[in-house]
């Protein structure tokens, strides 16, 4: 089980990274809606700043390294995993749609440390999700857990080739090389 | 590595040939052989037998000239008329023969990216002998009632009157019925029967090619056809029609080869079970048969001995919509079940029709004909006799099943591990197919060769695992 206390820094760090970075960039805007005049340059931000942002994430980083360390969940499955990031998406209220691509990137170096089809469903699909709407979060996330149900006969299809798959895409292949050479008497 | 290139008017070169010219060639050119493939079987199929073909480029810059002092251009598409060709590639102690029609032969006269080239397609000379005897019916063989011969001795009669005088038949040292004797002492004889022959009917409709196929698949044999070493000078060289089986191969000195590279793969999954089928009539309730079925370490077969016509048991029967396949002991007990490819494969031996001559009796199935359906596979023409305490049966086929089973268990599952390597090209050791290759104390045996590189000096082959009794 992963220790509460874990769980709290690593949504206390997202939280003030989030708003760190609300404070520096508006919410909603992009770099292309600037007022006129405006150098459009990511390197006009205050170096300061981007220190401390750096700073949270090697905290938020830590924080989800010693999480997954702890993670003797596999087992109880990718549920367990979901209601993790569950919680944390879930503290962080206000956030636009314009963090979505950043959200998506965090989540993908978990799903990227989790490995697997199980990471891969948790960085990509919940990371992308966000990255839509937030009104529809919970929705989504329920179809994402409902899901989780169905993932061995995922990992099965994946990993564990069908005998019976591999022994027709073998003979296919056997018989389409052979018929490049060979003749029949 | 000279290439021998004889050119002749007519249709197949065992049945028809008018010496025309011949051409020698020192050299090809770099890309001279793009397609090179010679097979011995379907690595995915049973009981298939393949040959192979290469395509040949000469350039058209090379200065050599005919024996009747054509140029290269002039020696293959000079005049258009019924030409052939017969090309021997010759690489130390190994040859490789093709045969390529006039039509099979084009000139490239681009005269850039390095074409300006004549080339051949050329077919396996197996294949020309093939072609020669399915042009002949079973019908031919004069094979009379009444009559025994030897498995060696009804060979040479299979074949006699398709030679062309260039055909050399080369058969096991070791006899059939000495073969069979290994294994059951008290054989008495065995013979291919005249009466039996004779029972299937349709033989004009039937080529000698296809029943000898039928024969190779029933015992169990397996055949090669090569140039006889020393007569590619000849305006008529000969060729050597090797019948072997794959347990004699064990008895040859294995080549050892230098090899530059190999990687590793399993044949096509195999079933567990093969089942062979030697003669069935089918009735309401199943339909019976003479075989045997055998595993790995098992096999059920049915006995054939005695005479008395009323008899079905032991026999392997195939019921359940042709799917399931029992055997079925002489006390009418089910002994064992197997199901149609999910655990047995069947070698695919063709069921010919056939009409029992009254009083000459082919073991306890005699005169019950396939009322329903069913046949006659060819090798049943085989026959042996044994003594049991005292009394001979005369229509045993238990020894030729078992001497069959012994060579055709590359065909069950146990996973035969393929190796597709490229070796040096070995002056020395005549590399044929169905060679018996020693790789680092393993034993395999040569089952195609994919690419033939003489500017390297290299050729790349498939070799298989020897799983040899």
């Amino acid at each position: 089980m992963i220790p509460d206390t874990e769980i709290t820094a690593l949504i206390q760090s997202l939280n003030k990274m989030t708003s760190e970075i609300t404070r520096l960039i508006p919410v909603g805007r992009n770099s292309a809606e600037k007022e006129p005049g405006t150098a459009v340059n990511s390197l006009d931000k205050p170096a300061a700043s981007s220190a401390e942002i750096a700073g949270y994430f090697g905290i938020m980083l830590d924080t989800t390294k010693s999480m997954l360390g702890n993670m003797g969940l596999m087992d109880t499955g990718f549920t367990k995993t979901v209601q993790i990031i569950l919680q944390l998406l879930s503290s962080i209220t206000g956030s636009g749609g314009g963090f979505g691509g950043f959200f998506s990137g965090i989540l993908g170096v978990i799903g990227g440390i989790v490995g697997g089809p199980l990471g891969a469903a948790a960085g990509g699909g919940i990371g992308s999700l966000f990255g839509r709407q937030q009104l529809s979060l919970n929705s989504q996330l329920n179809s994402s857990i409902n899901s989780s149900s169905q993932m061995p006969q995922i990992i099965n299809q994946v990993v564990v080739k069908n005998p019976v798959t591999f022994t027709r895409a073998f003979d296919v292949e056997v018989k389409t090389r052979s018929l490049r050479g060979g003749i029949d008497l | 590595m000279p290439v021998y290139i004889k050119k002749y008017r007519g249709g197949n070169y065992f049945n028809e040939r008018v010496f025309v010219d011949s051409l020698v060639l020192n050299y090809i050119p770099s890309d001279g052989l793009p397609v090179f493939r010679f097979e011995t079987e379907d690595a995915a199929g049973i009981g298939t037998y393949r040959a192979g073909d290469f395509d040949l480029n000469i350039s058209l810059l090379q200065k050599e000239l005919s024996q009747n002092r054509s140029s290269i251009r002039d020696f293959f598409l000079g005049e258009e008329r019924d030409f052939y060709y017969l090309i021997i590639i010759k690489t130390g102690a190994q040859t490789f023969t093709g045969v390529s029609q006039q039509s099979q032969i084009a000139a490239d006269y681009t005269y850039s990216q390095n074409r300006w080239h004549v080339k051949l397609t050329c077919k396996d000379i197996l294949i020309e002998w093939a072609k020669r005897c399915e042009a002949a019916a079973n019908s031919t063989i004069n094979f009379a009632n009444g009559e025994q011969l030897t498995f060696e001795e009804y060979i040479v009669r299979h074949f006699a009157g398709l030679t062309g005088s260039v055909v050399m038949i080369e058969l096991p040292q070791k006899t059939y019925l000495e073969r069979l004797r290994e294994l059951y002492s008290n054989i008495q004889w065995c013979y291919a029967l005249g009466d039996y022959r004779n029972f299937i009917t349709g033989q004009q409709n039937i080529s000698r090619w296809e029943t000898f196929k039928e024969l190779a698949k029933g015992l169990g044999f397996n055949f090669e056809m090569y140039l006889n070493p020393g007569t590619e000078d000849l305006s008529e060289p000969e060729f050597i029609f090797k019948i072997f089986f794959i347990t004699d191969l064990v008895y040859e000195p294995p080549v050892t080869p230098e090899i530059i590279e190999i990687t590793e793969s399993i044949t096509a999954p195999r079933l567990e079970w093969l089942f062979l089928k030697y003669r069935s009539f089918v009735f309401a309730e199943a339909e019976y048969a003479d075989g045997i079925f055998f595993s790995k370490d098992a096999s059920y077969g049915s006995d054939t001995n005695h005479g008395d016509g009323t008899t079905l048991y032991p026999t392997c029967a195939v019921t359940f919509q042709n799917k399931l396949l029992s055997y079925i002991n002489e006390n009418q007990v089910t002994e064992k079940n197997v199901v149609r490819d999910i655990d047995f494969k069947e070698m695919p031996l063709k069921q010919y029709n056939y009409d029992f001559n009254a009083n000459v009796p082919i073991g306890k199935l005699y005169q019950l004909d396939e009322a329903l359906g069913g046949g006659m596979a060819y090798s049943r023409i085989f026959n042996c006799a044994r003594v049991h305490g005292g009394n001979i049966d005369f229509y045993d086929f238990i020894p030729i099943q078992k001497n069959a089973v012994l060579n055709l268990k590359r065909f069950i599952k146990n996973e035969i591990k393929i190796l597709k390597i490229v070796i040096r090209l070995d002056y020395d050791h005549n590399l044929k197919l169905w060679s018996y290759l020693d790789l680092n104390g393993e034993n395999y045996l040569l089952k195609s060769i994919s690419e033939l590189d003489l500017q390297q000096n290299k050729i790349e082959m498939d070799i298989i695992k020897a799983s040899l009794p």
